[in-house]
């Protein structure tokens, strides 16, 4: 099923909790809803399960506007962020409470049951309640009442958000290889970043009920569209040093506190023609940054070395700014050690700080 | 000395004005029931013990009012009893399906009952039904050309029944809006998205989660209706004809009606141990002592 969102907004009240949203999913495709909280992701997907009415703007499912439709028949299978699975039903009848519903047999019940504990390995805890499960296992149910209505549609608000850092990341391979194997359509709700770049094949950034950009995560986080997404996407985050656009000779320069950077030629000319105001934001990712010890470069200071395991991150201070590195373990440096950056030009970045507008992409 | 024994306990020098004031009004009185029961005390306050007599006469049929005050207290009782529980329930989800204006207003009058003055309470009941042209009731009948009703003699229970239900839905009902108020949002969408309707959902889903609410206002009323007697009393007095005399009203009007003192604190002995019993079966079979433990909304 493909799903068309179009000029979608969700007020409450005088918050603009969605605001003018336009996304195109496409059938079978896995997409992510990443933002703070608060960023009208949530609402979003309780849009288009049918549980908020929109404000304005249409929901398409395939052709036709759902505007209209109730939840119950827009053929979708949801888990909550807390799993709502009901206290006093077993894990068997939780599962069942949909078919149940539509008075399908108790066979027919009983058979699909088992198909659908078995995709996600529950079927030996049927019987339990589901206070006697793992906060793992309650969401595998979760997703097994979701699964049961062969749903052409799943959504899942933050699920894994309540699962330790080791079983979050198993169920992340697990989920992503489930999803696949079924190719339903699926909107999935997350904060976390990691998620939302491991799992979706794109991900749809928004901050403050505004989509900031909606792309593939390689994308997301070689070329953002704006300052915000390339804030938000990485980890370690980006580097990002207010500079000013000069030019003499000829050529052009940003100029930072204590920094100045000579702009390739190709760099500097889109600049030129994009950019409104002097006034830019320099943006590079820790592992563009190159650091040696040959007196090539910027001439800096070591701060502090956090040993990652397979690489350190350092920072690096030079005159007020400081700047996250990510180096080899080979490379011995410590505190307060004279180095010497320099900026792999080719993934360098720069935005408006006004608009917040890459000046990089058209 | 004193001074030492108020170091020691001082919980009893602040506890015993209290206590005095129990003991006078409930404890000791509760011991002289015991003990007229068993005497023939009259109006004269003339008695003598009469050791099982005021009982044997109650067991073994010998007041041939019994076997009917028996059955109107359950008649009673099973009449206001699901009434309460079903009527409060009834309220409270569909209070949930109007919007908040509504839902309030609707709530506030179903709670007028508990603020109303029992007196005025009863009398409202026995106004609204009298049998005259002049009731209420009957003065609507009459604008119509209708012909009056006797109310009292025809429906007598049902009126008692009603009175006391009303009263019993304002207090459920409010004990269970807050606690459907409680129920997490997800469980009620989760019943959405997978196709239930609002009474499958509330039979499926809010109803078992109000389990315990439910056992606790069941037991409530249960005990309350075994006891009361002063709305009965106010509105028919027992009557027409002890159509609406149930045990404790029964109780009361041998006492201090008929002046039989004896033989009227043996019915409320009776009623004293159907309590005691019914207090341990429910504790027993609800599993009260886990539900006073803490407070239980399953969610």
């Amino acid at each position: 099923m493909k799903v068309i969102l179009k000029d979608l907004s969700k007020h409450f009240g005088n918050v603009k909790a969605v605001n003018n949203l336009n996304l195109e999913i496409n059938d079978g495709e896995f997409i992510a809803l990443l933002g703070p909280s608060g960023c009208g992701k949530t609402t979003t997907l309780l849009t288009v399960a049918g549980l908020y009415k929109p404000t304005r703007g249409y929901i398409y499912f395939n052709d036709r506007i759902v505007n209209e439709v109730s939840p119950k028949d827009r053929k979708i299978g949801m888990v909550f962020q807390s799993y709502a699975l009901y206290p006093h039903m077993t894990v068997f009848d939780n599962i069942t409470f949909p078919l149940k519903l539509k008075k399908t047999p108790r066979e027919d019940r009983k058979r699909k049951a088992l198909d659908v504990a078995r995709l996600v390995h529950i079927e030996g805890l049927l019987n339990r309640k589901p206070a006697q499960l793992s906060g793992g296992q309650q969401q595998r149910v979760a997703l097994c009442r979701a699964l049961i209505k062969e749903p052409e549609i799943l959504l899942l608000d933050e699920p894994l958000s309540n699962l330790d850092a080791k079983l979050r990341a198993a169920m992340r391979s697990e989920l992503k290889r489930l999803q696949k194997d079924l190719s339903i359509t699926t909107i999935f709700v997350t904060h976390d970043q990691v998620e939302a770049m491991t799992m979706a094949d794109r991900v749809a950034v928004m901050n403050e009920g505004v989509l900031q950009q909606f792309s593939n995560p390689d994308e997301l986080y070689n070329y953002p569209k704006s300052l915000f997404v390339a804030g938000f996407i990485g980890s370690p985050s980006i580097n990002l040093i207010d500079v000013s656009l000069a030019r003499s000779n000829g050529k052009f320069f940003l100029k930072g506190k204590g920094v100045q950077i000579e702009l390739p030629r190709e760099i500097s000319s889109r600049v030129e023609s994009n950019s409104l105001s002097p006034q830019l934001v320099f943006g590079i990712r820790p592992e563009h940054i190159t650091v040696n010890q040959k007196k090539e470069g910027i001439k800096a200071e070591v701060y502090v070395v956090e040993p990652l395991g397979r690489e350190n991150l350092v920072t690096i201070k030079t005159s007020d700014i400081s700047l996250k590195v990510l180096t080899s373990p080979t490379l011995k440096i410590g505190p307060e050690e004279k180095v010497w950056i320099d900026f792999n030009l080719d993934k360098i970045m720069l935005f408006d700080k006004e608009t917040g507008r890459s000046l990089l992409l058209r | 000395m004193a001074k030492g024994w108020l170091k020691i306990r001082p919980h009893w020098f602040f506890l015993s004005p209290g206590v005095l004031l129990i003991s006078f009004f409930y404890f000791i009185p509760v011991v002289l029931v015991f003990v007229i029961a068993f005497t023939n005390m009259d109006q004269a306050f003339n008695w003598r013990f009469v050791g099982l007599a005021n009982f044997s006469r109650l067991f073994t049929l010998r007041d041939p009012l019994i076997p009917r005050i028996i059955k109107n207290t359950i008649v009673y009782i099973v009449g206001a009893l699901p009434l309460t529980i079903i009527g409060a329930l009834l309220i409270s989800l569909l209070t949930m399906r109007v919007n908040r204006t509504a839902s309030l207003f609707f709530r506030a009058v179903f709670f007028l009952p508990r603020l109303i003055p029992p007196v005025v309470w009863g009398f409202l009941w026995m106004w609204s039904f009298e049998g005259t042209r002049y009731g209420v009731f009957n003065s609507i009948l009459g604008s119509f050309g209708l012909p009056i009703i006797h109310w009292f003699i025809k429906f007598p229970m049902l009126i008692v029944i009603f009175a006391n239900g009303f009263l019993g839905i304002s207090l459920a009902m409010l004990i269970f809006t807050s606690a459907i108020a409680s129920i997490p949002r997800d469980y009620l969408w989760a019943a959405e998205i997978d196709g239930a309707s609002f009474w499958q959902t509330s039979r499926f889903v809010i109803i078992p989660l109000l389990r315990w609410p439910i056992m606790t206002m069941t037991a409530w009323h249960l005990m309350s209706f075994i006891n009361s007697y002063v709305y009965i009393f106010l509105i028919t007095g027992g009557g027409p004809y002890h159509a609406t005399e149930v045990w404790a009203l029964y109780g009361y009007n041998t006492a201090f009606k008929n002046y039989q003192y004896g033989y009227g604190s043996s019915i409320m002995v009776v009623l004293v141990v159907i309590n005691v019993l019914l207090l341990i079966t429910l504790l027993r079979s609800f599993g009260m002592k886990k539900m006073i433990e803490r407070s239980r909304i399953e969610a």
